[in-house]
């Protein structure tokens, strides 16, 4: 985009503000919820469950309550009958991690409380990871890094300045090269997340002031398309060392990152022709909000447009880029905002000295978060619908929104103390939150990946090749096509499922991706081209298979489980679905599946005591595996997977 | 946005959209110029398998009755065995007597529509349910194990490319439908499962239906309604299966009630009674076979709960016989139905039997070698029954078993190469060997079937139609249909009878320039009843009909080719196999009207692909050869 400073918003906008969407699409219209009533409690079923005990016959429609729902903040504290036990670690973890680790849930139950558990998961490590590696120097003859930068090694701190063409053209292959390297190594990193919350803060921060990869690297910037994947490596290492950090401290550091000045084209905010793209996206989207509360203007988006011009980023054909401010560039003058912000004035210099930007930028930043009902509202909203549900009534706005916001601005824009308190609470807990929440793609693909221990990492670390393309596979091959990817975002908004009303993460599902998600379940689940089925991926000759394994992902349950039909239907039911089914219908699956179609639960226990027997009996083997697969199969294909 | 786009195309779209990535909405090629021809060759086929499984392990000696043998049975079941007079005997076969509670099957058998299969089973029986269930649906031996179905495997060698290419506008159908439970294995194809399983095609909401919780009424319940039906909507064969369910029967039998096995028989006869080219369709008898104890009421051992379970089976079965008769395509459905094993020869003392070897396997139609006449002096002379009574020792022991007379293996090999017209190859293929065929299926050979064979040709902007009609006495008229799509049918021209022949033949021209034309004749009997012809497609575009193939099928290795225009020599003649192999090529440079040549000997009854080529004009024709 070599010109885009007003067009570019425009796009924006028109394509953020499609109501006709939903008019097109019949279905929608009768499925989607178009207003967003009050939230309601509840079924006999449901709150049976949420005693602890085994839900009873569902079809006792007098006992059906329909109740406001009034928790809050307050600490969930576990009694006798409303133990702290493995369903409840595991709504805490699908909310905070992607998918979990069997082993997890066994941390956090040890726990012995919310408490507890919110400490270990809320405890993230501040190393950070390794970054990205020259893992392309084996695809071809003429991949090798133009920065000479060896095989496995760090290319984060070269840069590339120009010499010749011929070079350029060398020196931009290997940034296209490690602008693929920043997005699958985001990926691995994913996967690999230990029990903390870093991972799945990061991708809110992304999503909330994100970036496009692809945008910047196609833009005309010099320098830009042989030294993008340098910035947007650091640009992600700001959200992920600062995930539980201070916000206003984060917003400060972002508004500068030669990233975002890419992204939003401050770069070409000047004097003369002020660009009010990132003035208004930084109010609008990044701080205040648009709700009603938030009463900034235009005159505000001119006044905060022109604070922001004259930055430029410097040195990024270099080792040290950063954004440095050029005085010449810079509209001088007094800049005057309106009542919204007490009529304040920034103006720079006072009077006689040269034009000082950062002074002038921290003035608008602590003029901005004077407003901190508006702002901290707005964040603890956005966090909400990230963490827990879209729907925020009355009674949720007053018993959750507004105290957490209240935390936000006492704890001075700390979001440590925020999350914490909404986590420990007793709504986080609340039956009437568990399960309603739609798997973004991310946290369906790198969910069941963790889930079902597949191999997400190849069996030769060494070959980095293999592994970055293995991580790319899944974010380009299977998030992609379900309409989220890392490093690509729709537009400055963010992925709408957060944010968009009416529908909001039911965005993510249509009659496309829904297939989607069900051959990929499918295709783990074994079905697939080639010998045995799953993805199998060859790359630099090391092959890959991810397939699930039904015999070993059982044998993380007790023997005694295993053995029981009944036990083992309801342990994987426990770990694979969010709340409890009837027992009716585990019954039936039981039968469908483990025992087909017979009635007796010895036929399972007995085929199972057979294969513990002999492992090694083809027979014996398939009879179990057979079972097992089709179990499995089973509960990943009801629609409850899709929910966490 | 791209929501948006994407839903502007589907939302126009009559069956599938995105397959694995692919999208195939409303695009008639697969892409691969091989695959359509072969998609083309086996459109038509029009044979449908119907396969009633009996979980459990049914005690078929209680069922199918040796009756040349009751000394026997009485030694070793006196406590189960009903007497001897209660057995309904069969028409001209003295040792086999059925269950009481099957009036409506021995009366199939009497009119020559059941074929009873003796002692089928497979070498070193293996006596687990799971394991046998396993071997019936892999149709492995029973020393390997196979991850495949066969039916899977059938289907993918008949349907190449499932799912990616599937559907398409030849084959728009489900390949394989599942009524109720979950989908078996014995659909599970190399690529993907091929089935698409269904509970109650007006309802498809919840697939898995049965073991479906109802939604409560909450934010959980809110989303999960919305995944389901999202769900629901995105599957490809929603359309076509609804509208096949929808299409009105103007004459349809009267099921049974409380039948659960007749409710599933009954969704299946509407689907085919709405025309899904679906060629598999699989039910489940809804109790369990599985009778270690009280198999039979002690006070009257013709009943008691096998009973019960023979009672649900006859009386569906019977049912949807009548049914298919009615709706005229009973002679292109056939039944099967198995248990995973049959049962001791000695009774236990708990009143049951326990798990055993061999059983009869039951086909159904009116498609079966029943004719007393035809299997006369054959191997197997009984009408209605292949194999001999079974041979039981005079004093059974508990380790005795009913022996094995046929490898299930043989049963599968006959269903596929003479009832869903795979190749002797494709068969041998698909099983792994060659198993010796049975004769299960009369005129297994024979095309047309149903007696009106349609061809067709393109020529000069004209569809040019001929029809032969065997017992063309007992029709009053003839509609001409067609059909762009090969699914929705209208007529165009009626046709009455000219004449009181035996066999008559019937001719219409009809000027058309559609790319695709599908043709079909529906024959009206005097009392009122509709009979189809085989569906003719022809095309308009490059690929017109140049030539006729006669006598198809091909009598003793030789083949005539008649041209419509007069060709440009050499004209390149080469006959491919079903698989696409190349079997026979020659070069004729000297071409008038016809050409007449020999070729070596082919497999007989197995379809074969001729293509003719002459300058840019490139012609094909499935050819079978007797």
């Amino acid at each position: 985009m070599g010109s885009p400073s007003i067009s570019r918003r425009d796009f924006f906008r028109t394509a953020t503000l499609k109501k006709e969407t939903i008019s097109d699409d019949p279905l929608f219209d009768k499925y989607s919820r178009k207003t967003l009533g009050p939230r309601v409690y509840s079924t006999e079923l449901v709150t049976s469950f949420m005693r602890g005990a085994e839900s009873s016959n569902n079809n006792a429609q007098s006992l059906l309550r329909v109740n406001p729902i009034t928790s809050g903040l307050a600490p969930y504290v576990p009694t006798g009958t409303d133990p702290w036990d493995a369903t409840k670690a595991l709504h805490l973890l699908r909310r905070t991690n992607f998918g979990f680790k069997h082993a997890n849930v066994a941390t956090l139950v040890a726990a012995g409380s919310p408490s507890a558990a919110v400490d270990i998961v809320m405890n993230i490590n501040n190393t950070a990871p390794p970054p990205p590696v020259n893992w392309y120097q084996t695809v071809n003859a003429t991949s090798a890094d133009a920065g000479a930068i060896p095989y496995g090694a760090d290319w984060t701190n070269s840069a590339f300045t120009y010499v010749d063409a011929a070079t350029s053209d060398l020196q931009q292959t290997t940034n296209s090269y490690r602008n693929t390297a920043v997005r699958s190594w985001m990926f691995g990193q994913a996967l690999n997340q230990d029990i903390s919350i870093r991972e799945k803060m990061t991708w809110f921060w992304y999503h909330f002031m994100p970036i496009d990869f692809e945008f910047i690297f196609q833009s005309s910037n010099s320098y830009i398309n042989t030294n993008s994947a340098r910035i947007f490596y650091t640009y992600m290492k700001m959200f992920r060392d600062g995930a539980l950090g201070n916000f206003k401290t984060l917003v400060r550091n972002m508004a500068t990152h030669p990233a975002m000045m890419f992204y939003l084209n401050n770069q070409a905010n000047t004097a003369t022709a002020p660009d009010e793209n990132f003035a208004r996206e930084l109010m609008e989207l990044f701080t205040l909000g648009k709700e009603p509360l938030s009463q900034y203007t235009q005159a505000d988006v001119v006044a905060a447009a022109q604070v922001l011009t004259g930055w430029r980023v410097t040195g990024l054909n270099t080792t040290n880029v950063t954004t440095a401010f050029d005085h010449t560039k810079h509209k001088t003058g007094i800049k005057q905002f309106s009542s919204f912000f007490g009529n304040t004035i920034i103006q720079n210099p006072i009077p006689t000295n040269l034009p000082n930007g950062a002074v002038e930028l921290d003035a608008l930043i602590n003029m901005i978060f004077t407003k901190t009902q508006v702002i901290s509202e707005y964040i603890c909203r956005r966090l909400y619908r990230y963490f827990v549900y879209y729907d925020i009534d009355a009674n949720i706005e007053t018993n959750v929104i507004t105290p957490l916001a209240q935390t936000f601005v006492a704890n001075n824009w700390n979001i440590l103390p925020v999350l914490n308190q909404l986590f420990k609470s007793e709504h986080f807990f609340d039956m009437a939150n568990r399960g309603v929440f739609i798997k973004s793609p991310f946290d369906l693909i790198i969910g069941s990946l963790r889930n079902f221990n597949l191999n997400y990492n190849v069996s030769v670390p060494s070959n980095y090749q293999a592994q970055y393309q293995v991580w790319g596979y899944f974010n380009d091959n299977l998030c992609s096509p379900m309409e989220q990817r890392m490093g690509t975002i729709p537009n400055v908004s963010g992925w709408n499922a957060f944010y968009q009303t009416p529908a909001y993460h039911e965005y993510w599902i249509n009659t496309n991706t829904i297939q989607k998600r069900f051959t990929y379940l499918d295709r783990i689940m074994g079905s697939g081209t080639g010998n045995g089925g799953g993805y199998s991926l060859t790359y630099n000759t090391l092959n890959t298979v991810i397939k699930v394994d039904p015999i070993a992902y059982v044998q993380q349950f007790t023997t005694i489980a295993i053995a029981d039909p009944n036990a083992l239907v309801a342990e994987c039911l426990k770990y694979l679905l969010p709340v409890e089914i009837s027992l009716a219908q585990r019954n039936a699956i039981k039968q469908q599946t483990l025992l087909y179609q017979q009635t007796s639960d010895s036929y399972w226990t007995t085929a199972w005591a057979n294969y513990l027997s002999a492992p090694t009996n083809a027979g014996y083997l398939s009879t179990v595996k057979a079972r097992l697969q089709s179990l499995l199969y089973t509960i990943v294909h009801l629609a409850e997977y899709q929910l966490m | 946005m791209k929501r948006r786009s994407f839903l502007k195309t589907s939302s126009l779209f009559a069956a599938p959209l995105f397959i694995k990535g692919i999208p195939v909405s409303g695009s008639p090629q697969t892409g691969n110029s091989m695959l359509d021809m072969l998609a083309q060759a086996t459109y038509g086929c029009g044979k449908i398998l119907v396969i009633v499984q009996m979980n459990g392990g049914n005690d078929a000696l209680n069922m199918v009755f040796p009756l040349d043998k009751w000394t026997q049975l009485t030694n070793a079941r006196a406590n189960i065995l009903m007497n001897q007079t209660d057995v309904l005997t069969l028409n001209n076969n003295t040792t086999t007597g059925l269950h009481p509670a099957m009036l409506e099957m021995k009366n199939m058998y009497n009119e020559g529509k059941l074929m009873i299969v003796q002692g089928v089973s497979y070498p070193n029986p293996n006596f687990s349910h799971f394991r046998a269930t396993d071997i019936w649906f892999s149709a492995s031996g029973s020393s390997t194990t196979l991850d495949t179905g066969w039916l899977g495997r059938e289907l993918d060698t008949q349907y190449p490319g499932f799912p990616s290419a599937f559907p398409n506008a030849d084959m728009p159908d489900p390949l394989a439908i599942q009524i109720g439970s979950t989908l078996p294995f014995s659909l599970q194809g190399p690529g993907i499962n091929m089935g698409y399983n269904v509970t109650n095609p007006t309802a498809l909401l919840n697939v898995i239906n049965g073991i479906t919780d109802p939604a409560p009424n909450n934010d959980y319940g809110r989303e999960l309604s919305f995944l389901r039906l999202m769900k629901d909507q995105s599957n490809a064969y929603k359309t076509v299966i609804q509208n096949a369910y929808n299409v009105a029967q103007p004459q349809a039998a009267i099921y049974p009630t409380s039948n659960s096995l007749a409710d599933q028989l009954k969704i299946v006869a509407k689907l085919i009674n709405g025309g899904l080219k679906t060629p598999i369709y699989i039910v489940n008898h809804p109790n369990s076979f599985d009778t270690h104890e009280a198999q039979v009421d002690v006070n009257d051992k013709k009943l008691g709960a096998q009973a019960n379970m023979f009672t649900i089976l006859s009386k569906a079965i019977g049912a949807f016989q009548t049914d298919l008769g009615l709706m005229g395509k009973a002679d292109k459905v056939t039944g099967m139905t198995y248990s995973e094993f049959g049962r001791r020869i000695k009774s236990n003392a708990s009143i049951g039997t326990d798990h055993g070897v061999a059983a009869p396997v039951m086909f159904f139609g009116a498609a079966l070698n029943t004719n007393p006449a035809t299997v006369a002096g054959t191997a197997h002379p009984v009408p209605g029954m292949i194999g001999g009574s079974p041979i039981l020792p005079t004093n059974a022991t508990v380790n005795d078993m009913v022996p094995m007379q046929f490898d299930f293996r043989q049963l599968y090999a006959s269903v596929m190469q003479n009832w869903l017209c795979l190749s002797a190859a494709q068969t041998d293929s698909v099983l792994g060997s060659a198993f010796t065929r049975l004769p299960i299926f009369a005129n297994a050979t024979v095309l047309p079937v149903d007696g009106i064979e349609l061809l067709g040709q393109y020529f000069a902007g004209e569809a040019r139609l001929t029809y032969n009609v065997q017992e063309n006495n007992k029709y009053d008229s003839f509609a001409v249909e067609f059909s762009t799509n090969g699914i929705n049918f209208n007529e165009v021209k009626r046709n009455n009878n000219i004449s009181l022949n035996n066999v008559e033949s019937y001719f219409y021209n009809e000027t058309n320039s559609a790319k695709k034309m599908f043709y079909r004749i529906a024959a009206r009997e005097t009392q009122g009843a509709i009979k189809y012809s085989n569906i003719v497609m022809l095309r308009s575009n490059s690929k017109e009909q140049l030539i006729s193939v006669f006598p198809n099928p091909v009598v003793d290795n030789k083949i005539n080719i008649q041209f419509f225009e007069k060709p440009n020599a050499p004209v390149d003649v080469t006959i491919y196999s079903m698989q696409g192999a190349k079997l026979y090529y020659n070069r004729f440079t000297q071409v008038n009207n016809i050409i007449s040549f020999k070729v070596p000997a082919f497999t007989a009854n197995a379809h074969y692909v001729l293509e003719v080529v002459y300058g840019s004009s490139t012609a094909r024709e499935q050819i079978l050869f007797r």
